[in-house]
């Protein structure tokens, strides 16, 4: 363990939260049909309310903070916002579907920002296919010019791929698009309901055939998990860092434990420190006792547990029970484990595999 | 890169994000995926790399805080700084 793993640890152990995700709206010149976001109608946080919001943030002591919406990058004061986050000694990452990034914005980001990383959201290789998802005329050609501008100026750039029914036949061609864009490239075999528990993004879905597929040697060559990996819960107990390792704020201000157990803990307006409701608020208490009592029961009592990455907040949107083994969970899981107990199988027979054993990162690690 | 000029009093690079947990200084940088964590004492020099003290003026504080000799403490700093500086970590 290095020294920043231990850090790590330690804040996990003591629900000492180092990173923010902070929705700065939910404008968005997007229409994804699976945008798990649920405007409400409520008034944004205006400039002001937003640069108090980040003085709170920061006097809590959280480094990592990631900027979100919506698309941000939207909000007319997005730069105004950026440059008081920066001021703050905030690390920020940036969530955004790139389409307003051209020449002009990547140097504004580059030279005023300073993000330690830009996540895109790609949903295809092809026009038909990301815009089928985004239903805006002309965003992958945007999206492929963002990157290269960014790219072209060293800045980091992470693509993120949840994999549907529309874009798994093309898996292979979206990582050699990545690799020709020089960014790194996470795949998300993961579909999530919408914040209000609308099921409908869930029929997008990769079905199990694919599935199955995903986690055969098949794609070995395009996953990043090259091995299955199994869950590590004896470092640390919590199934996940909800409400412990960070928090999310909403654009209204409304405090979670995390982006997707929208379980209201505070408005950050109505509070004077997050101090002061971080260790005492009974929504928080809650959600870290369930985060600890999964690994002890759900995982447990599963099959398949020890290669389930259990989101609470996923399943108490489709099942109405945080500590509920939900379906895309178990799927996933159940042929993680079999290609993984081929793979032991194989070692036992003598052949040398690499990372055989090995953990996964917990979200919010 | 290097500091702007040799009497210049060392300053954090600006775009540096950095919080201090429980005397760690764990610092990400905007150029590289690389995360820092420094010990108690480069901790303390760079909470006062604020652009205003001057390498004199830090090693006084750290002779004071850490109870070591001043010729101990000017060349730890000096060594400190000039890995920062190796690491593009001053602006």
């Amino acid at each position: 363990m290095n020294a920043y793993q231990a850090i790590i640890a330690r804040n996990w152990k003591s629900a000492t939260p180092y990173s923010a995700l902070f929705e700065l709206t939910y404008i968005c010149n997007h229409a994804c049909s699976f945008c798990y976001n649920c405007p409400t109608g409520e008034k944004e946080l205006n400039t002001r309310q937003v640069f108090e919001a980040l003085g709170k943030i920061a006097d809590f002591g959280v480094l990592f903070l990631t900027f979100s919406g919506g698309e941000p990058l939207c909000r007319k004061d997005f730069f105004e916002i950026a440059k008081e986050a920066q001021r703050l000694h905030f690390a920020i990452r940036i969530y955004t579907n790139a389409f307003l990034i051209d020449e002009a914005m990547a140097e504004r980001l580059k030279n005023e920002v300073h993000p330690f990383e830009l996540e895109i959201s790609l949903h295809g290789a092809r026009p038909e296919t990301h815009e089928a998802l985004t239903r805006v005329p002309g965003s992958f050609n945007r999206l492929v010019s963002a990157v290269q501008a960014l790219r072209k100026r060293d800045m980091k750039v992470m693509l993120k791929t949840p994999i549907t029914r529309l874009n798994m036949d093309e898996v292979r061609e979206i990582k050699a698009l990545a690799a020709e864009l020089n960014a790194d490239l996470h795949f998300d075999p993961v579909i999530t309901p919408k914040d209000d528990g609308d099921q409908e993004p869930l029929q997008l879905g990769a079905d199990e055939e694919f599935m199955k597929r995903w986690w055969s040697e098949e794609f070995v060559d395009v996953r990043e998990e090259k091995v299955p990996l199994r869950r590590n819960d004896a470092d640390i107990s919590a199934v996940c860092g909800t409400g412990r390792s960070g928090f999310a704020l909403d654009p209204y201000g409304n405090i979670y434990p995390c982006v997707q157990w929208r379980r209201k803990v505070a408005n950050v307006m109505e509070i004077s420190s997050l101090k002061e409701i971080w260790r005492g608020s009974s929504v928080l208490k809650e959600v870290r006792r369930v985060a600890e009592e999964i690994p002890k029961t759900t995982l447990k009592n599963s099959s398949v547990g020890d290669f389930t990455a259990f989101c609470a907040g996923v399943a108490w949107l489709q099942t109405g029970d945080p500590t509920k083994m939900y379906a895309q969970a178990e799927l996933v899981a159940r042929y993680r484990k079999k290609t993984y107990l081929e793979l032991q199988a194989r070692a036992a027979a003598g052949e040398f595999i690499e990372g055989l054993g090995q953990t996964f990162e917990k979200c919010g690690e | 890169m290097s500091r702007p000029s040799p009497a210049a009093p060392p300053k954090r690079h600006p775009t540096a994000g950095f919080r201090v947990f429980e005397g760690q200084a764990t610092i990400v940088m905007p150029d590289g995926s690389y995360i820092h964590v420094l010990n108690e004492i480069g901790s303390r020099v760079w909470e006062l790399l604020d652009g205003e003290k001057d390498e004199s003026q830090i090693v006084n504080i750290v002779c004071e805080e850490f109870e070591t000799t001043r010729e101990v403490a000017e060349r730890d700093v000096r060594e400190f700084l000039a890995t920062l500086e190796a690491n593009r970590m001053l602006g």
